[in-house]
């Protein structure tokens, strides 16, 4: 008497055995003494079906036994009719018990005991388990042969990823030899003897071959197929329009339709086998990739097809990515050259500003002397309001020519900065607070820490300028202040200018920078001062930009890089 | 039958005077203690001189004449003829071709086979396999286990040619022999599936350290702790049991703990399922009842032989003797305590026991 726990273990540990062993000898040799032991069984044999033969007899003097051979027929008989998964018979007082083992054969046990009903019943399903696992044991060859189309797919589908790979990482410049070489790789893998890409022109209706790979000793045709005509393969076209492959699996088989069917067309060309499948870019059929075998029949499974199409959707995307790549360098050529024009044309102009300008102050400074000696010549003849005419004459000469001078600045900034040095951002603005006339109420406090740095010190020191002068002359406070500091990053150094003027509309933040940009009405400014700062930092590499709020003041930043 | 105890040279000269005089003598069964192993080889040349066949072993202790033995040599006389092979099991691959051969070579009627076997032999399991497989259900199988119990692979086997290291020896025989086997343990824990072995190691139970899920579980049950009682002495209470159909169960004893492994004497599978089991005197010795009175059944046989295992020595110490006494009933008892018992009467397929009562009579 078993309990039920211990009897699943004892069922458990029996299975656990059969799935630990792989062969079909193992498992025979292995598990049933086990299973003997665990049944408390005299004798146990395994039959197979494939010729009925005793696969294993223990012990090996039970096929000694003369009730055995009668045994055996009683009970193959008992199967073969299909009747029985299990059978129990009693041969002088000893009892036996036949199992089916699945499809593979049977088991047939031999007990001084009978067995429980239940166990009985039981020991059915183990049979089954241990019959399953003999069956594909010893059915070892089918599964390899599954296990070669497995191989085989993996493997071809390695090739795919290679050729993938290879047109995604492959400089495009010779992309018709990668073509080529990826229909040679798919051909020989798929045992054709030709392997070609043909494109359809539904302008002219005609069809050509743009690549070919043959096998040694196979023609090639790709000279005999430019521009056919599209209606002498009907049949290629309507299953490519479905987005179908066109498969014919054996050409001798085709229908005899007279001198333009298709097996007039396919046999001259030796073809025995065939499948061309649709390349379709973009949802517009552009033409197929076709394989031709030449030597033998092939038959093509539903995978190998399915990984056909996944062939003919790379070429599409490797022929469209040389397209885009074509497109792509030609906006390049395209952008190139306006740049080259575009740069030439603001060289002329920067030439030409630097010209007008420079050509302008002769003739200014000219009549700035000849107004002064007509004044001096007749300073007692002229009246008040002539004389006052006169004034007005010199304020804008002498705005005409800050103008000139400063448009004069603008456009020699990339010309004459080629002195660098290393020198102290102090000293710049020092020079520049020298330079400019600060009225008494400025309060004007400068870190003496600002950095050292390389570059043109006159440049630096026009940055300043034009950035405390806008400071001073946009404020109103009536205790104006200008604050002059700098901080220190890894990359960079970040110098402000802060004042506590009038302050900035936040729109106009950015266009402040424009050239000859001028919020207010400023008799004396050109409106070139902070386009001038701007770019004077950002030739060095530099951004400058402002914060502001307005009536409480502005803060403009500018950073140096440090190399 | 008769028996001899020998302890000395003289009584080694004696006993073989005595045995070379008796003509109904054709075989020798010879049981040496591991404390007097050191005598084997010139026994086997005393014995040779005898021109008689002999097979036997060295085993822990014998049991001459209702006593318990460390010490001598126990000689049983065999009024049959026994023709005896040495089988050895150096060779995983080559056990089946051994035994093969033997079976084509022995008495056509022979019936009976001794087995002594070397108890730390790693292919024990393939060698029992491999007798049942050749032999079948036609034979008796009765012997043990072999060795020593300082647990050191010994030269443990012998016969007129000789003594052998890992090896067994089959000594075949036509002979009616009568068996009785208990052992008297019943489970104590629910059924645990051995995850992880390695040889006869178990590593892991139930996906866990086998070392902790053990002691879990008897420290528990004894109110014991191993690291006070040391582990054998807790051990020896607590085996391994693996469940048959039928409820058979088929002790194993777990000896010691190697390398945080469970070693036992003989194989448990990976994949088995195994149960905790526990005994006291009462059961045990009502196991020893339970194999006498299997043995004798019905019938008046003069002679009684065991072979029990070691280790219910090693647990019931010099209640030992109850065993004996019980065994023996109102005859005189000789026996050999083994590291592993085989007795079969070809009802079931053969297997080791360990922790169990053989008793032979005929």
């Amino acid at each position: 008497m078993v309990n039920t726990i211990d009897f699943n273990s004892i069922l458990l540990s029996l299975i656990y055995k059969i799935s630990s062993l792989k062969t079909e000898e193992e498992l025979i040799k292995k598990a049933t003494p086990d299973i003997l032991k665990k049944f408390n069984c005299f004798a146990g044999v395994v039959v197979s079906f494939s010729n009925n033969e005793e696969k294993i007899i223990i012990p090996k003097n039970f096929s000694n036994n003369p009730k055995w051979v009668s045994l055996k027929e009683q009970i193959l008989s008992k199967f073969q009719q299909k009747q029985f998964d299990k059978y129990e018979t009693v041969e002088d007082e000893d009892y036996y018990y036949a199992f089916r083992l699945s499809k593979y054969g049977l088991l047939i046990l031999g007990s001084s005991q009978r067995f429980e009903e239940g166990l009985f019943h039981e020991m059915y399903n183990l049979a089954e388990y241990f019959g399953k696992n003999l069956t594909n044991a010893a059915f070892g060859l089918e599964r390899l042969e599954k296990d070669k189309i497995i191989a085989q797919q993996i493997q071809l589908q390695d090739l795919l990823i290679q050729i993938s790979t290879k047109y995604i990482n492959a400089d495009l410049s010779d992309i018709n030899g990668m073509i080529n070489q990826s229909l040679k790789q798919m051909g020989e893998f798929v045992e054709a003897d030709r392997s070609y890409i043909f494109d359809y022109d539904f302008v002219k209706s005609t069809t050509s071959i743009t690549h070919e790979w043959c096998a040694d000793g196979i023609e090639p045709e790709i000279h005999n197929l430019q521009e056919t005509p599209i209606e002498f393969i009907p049949q290629w076209l309507e299953f490519h329009k479905k987005g179908m492959a066109f498969y014919v699996e054996d050409v001798s088989k085709l229908p005899d339709e007279g001198e333009f069917g298709l097996r007039a067309i396919l046999e001259p060309q030796g073809i025995q086998s065939l499948i061309a499948i649709p390349m379709i870019k973009a949802g517009e059929l552009i033409g197929f990739v076709g394989f031709d075998s030449v030597k033998k029949l092939f038959n093509y499974s539903e995978n190998e097809k399915n990984i056909l199409f996944v062939f003919a959707n790379m070429l599409v995307n490797v022929i469209q990515r040389k397209e885009n790549e074509e497109r792509i360098k030609e906006q390049e050529e395209k952008k190139e050259i306006l740049l080259q024009n575009l740069e030439k044309q603001n060289k002329e102009l920067s030439d030409y500003a630097h010209a007008v300008s420079h050509d302008l102050k002769a003739p200014l400074r000219n009549i700035n002397a000849l107004i002064n000696w007509i004044k001096e010549d007749n300073v007692d003849k002229f009246d008040d309001q002539t004389l006052e005419s006169f004034d007005m004459m010199f304020q804008n000469l002498e705005k005409m020519d800050h103008l000139i001078i400063t448009i004069l600045d603008y456009s020699s900034i990339d010309k004459i900065d080629t002195v660098s040095t290393n020198f102290n951002l102090n000293e710049a603005v020092n020079d520049c607070l020298n330079k400019l006339e600060i009225p008494s109420n400025f309060k004007i406090i400068v870190s003496d820490a600002l950095p050292n740095v390389h570059g043109n010190k006159q440049r630096m020191t026009q940055v300043f300028q034009n950035l405390v002068q806008n400071a001073i002359d946009y404020n109103e406070s009536d205790t104006p202040l200008i604050e002059i500091d700098c901080v220190e990053n890894e990359a960079f150094y970040t110098i402000h200018v802060k004042d506590n003027g009038i302050g900035i509309k936040k729109e106009y933040t950015d266009k402040i920078f424009d050239s000859f940009m001028k919020l207010h009405n400023n008799f004396n400014s050109a409106g070139l001062g902070l386009s001038i700062a701007k770019r004077i930092i950002e030739s060095k590499g530099g951004k400058i930009w402002v914060e502001s709020e307005e009536n409480k003041g502005s803060t403009f930043y500018f950073t140096i890089p440090k190399n | 039958m008769s028996s001899y105890y020998l302890n000395s040279p003289l009584e080694i000269k004696n006993a073989l005077q005595s045995i070379q005089n008796d003509v109904s003598i054709q075989s020798l069964m010879v049981c040496v203690t591991d404390k007097s192993r050191s005598a084997v080889a010139s026994l086997i040349d005393d014995l040779n001189s005898l021109q008689l066949p002999f097979f036997g072993g060295i085993f822990p202790e014998i049991i001459f004449e209702n006593k318990r033995q460390q010490e001598g040599v126990l000689i049983i006389t065999l009024d049959y003829k026994v023709d005896n092979y040495i089988v050895k099991l150096d060779d995983e691959a080559e056990i089946g071709n051994q035994i093969e051969h033997i079976c084509d070579t022995i008495q056509p009627n022979a019936n009976t086979t001794w087995v002594y076997v070397d108890c730390f032999s790693s292919n024990k399991t393939v060698f029992i396999e491999s007798l049942y497989q050749n032999l079948g259900y036609t034979f008796t199988y009765v012997g043990g286990g072999a060795g020593s119990l300082s647990f050191e692979q010994i030269p443990s086997v012998f016969n007129n040619s000789g003594i052998y290291k890992n090896a067994a020896i089959l000594a075949f025989a036509t002979t009616n022999l009568s068996l009785g086997v208990a052992h008297g343990w019943s489970p104590i824990s629910e059924n645990l599936k051995v995850t992880k072995t390695n040889g006869n190691n178990i590593i892991s139970i139930d996906w866990k350290p086998a070392v902790d899920v053990y002691t879990a579980i008897v420290e528990q049950h004894s109110n014991s702790k191993f690291e006070e009682q040391g582990f054998f002495e807790l051990a020896k209470s607590y085996p391994l049991g693996m469940v048959k159909v039928g409820g058979d169960i088929i002790v194993r004893d777990p000896i010691m703990i190697q390398d945080d492994e469970l070693v036992i004497v003989d194989k448990v599978n990976e994949g088995e399922f195994v149960q905790i089991l526990n005994g006291d005197m009462n059961s045990l010795l009502s196991g020893a009842k339970n194999a006498k009175l299997l043995a004798h059944g019905t019938s008046n046989n003069k002679n009684v032989f065991c072979i029990d295992c070691i280790s219910r020595v090693l647990y019931m110490n010099d209640d030992f003797q109850d065993e004996i006494d019980i065994i023996k009933g109102n005859q005189t008892l000789n026996g050999v305590l083994t590291i592993g018992e085989i007795a079969n009467n070809s009802q079931t397929f053969l297997e080791i026991f360990n922790k169990t009562t053989v008793v032979i009579t005929w």
